[in-house]
């Protein structure tokens, strides 16, 4: 994934958790019941 | 881009199972080598595919100061019903390295990390007088064990103390799927590099 997306994706989550608690607790919520796995980098 | 030179003397190799019942262990020991300022080395890493696996084992533990091997994973499998022996051989290979290596090798540390203390004894009893410690299968547990260890190996004024850590990665864990989410990505299949550029993003001062 480009280094850019994700920086947009973490400034995203970090300025939500800051600006709108709600929203953020809704997407902690949404988000609860995924699983993080890694696996080994493609190609 | 954020990205971190992978400099002998920062390099860390960690040497572990890639299962789902470690895999909280995992990250949280990538998070906290990363957050300490040293470079995380894995098997999981980009390679090129052709490369035969134990030549890649060999590049990292040659390429890498420093290096945590977990042996806990020592019970039969499900479906063979034969433990794995990957973890002991990749943390002989490092032994051999530092014991038998030229010039900087010899300079090599390492860590091993067992379930419970004094397990080893039972399974690998001539490992004693290595550095090991035991993570009691806890993540918490894991990320004080390796900033002490990490802080003892190098002198490194960037190592913050284990409670700071600790909550650091609860707080990171928590923001985690979100990100994902955020970037359109699947949390069940996040590959190495993601991750990591994800903590590297996360740890960095706002931009």
């Amino acid at each position: 994934m480009p280094i850019e997306e994700i920086r947009r994706a973490v400034r995203e989550v970090k300025e939500m958790r800051k600006k709108d608690p709600a929203a953020y607790a809704a997407m902690v919520k949404r988000n609860a019941h995924r699983k993080i796995r890694i696996v080994p980098d493609r190609g | 881009m954020t990205s971190r030179k992978r400099s002998f003397r920062e390099s860390v190799f960690i040497n572990c199972p890639f299962d789902d019942d470690y895999e909280p262990i995992f990250r949280a020991i990538v998070f906290t080598v990363s957050l300490c300022g040293f470079v995380p080395r894995t098997t999981l890493e980009h390679d090129d595919a052709s490369q035969v696996r134990i030549e890649k084992i060999y590049r990292l533990i040659g390429s890498s100061a420093l290096g945590i091997h977990d042996v806990s994973r020592t019970e039969p499998d499900a479906e063979n019903q034969l433990p794995r022996f990957n973890m002991p051989l990749e943390l002989g290979v490092s032994l051999g390295a530092k014991r038998f290596g030229a010039g900087k090798h010899r300079s090599k540390r390492c860590l091993v990390l067992d379930r419970d203390r004094y397990r080893f004894q039972k399974f690998i009893s001539d490992i004693a007088g290595q550095d090991i410690k035991s993570h009691g299968n806890n993540p918490e547990t894991a990320i004080r064990v390796v900033r002490d260890w990490l802080r003892n190996a190098v002198d490194h004024a960037r190592i913050p103390g284990g409670s700071h850590l600790w909550a650091k990665y609860r707080q990171f864990t928590e923001d985690l799927t979100g990100m994902c989410e955020k970037g359109q990505l699947t949390p069940e299949h996040l590959t190495f590099t993601d991750f990591y550029q994800f903590v590297l993003e996360w740890i960095s001062p706002v931009r």
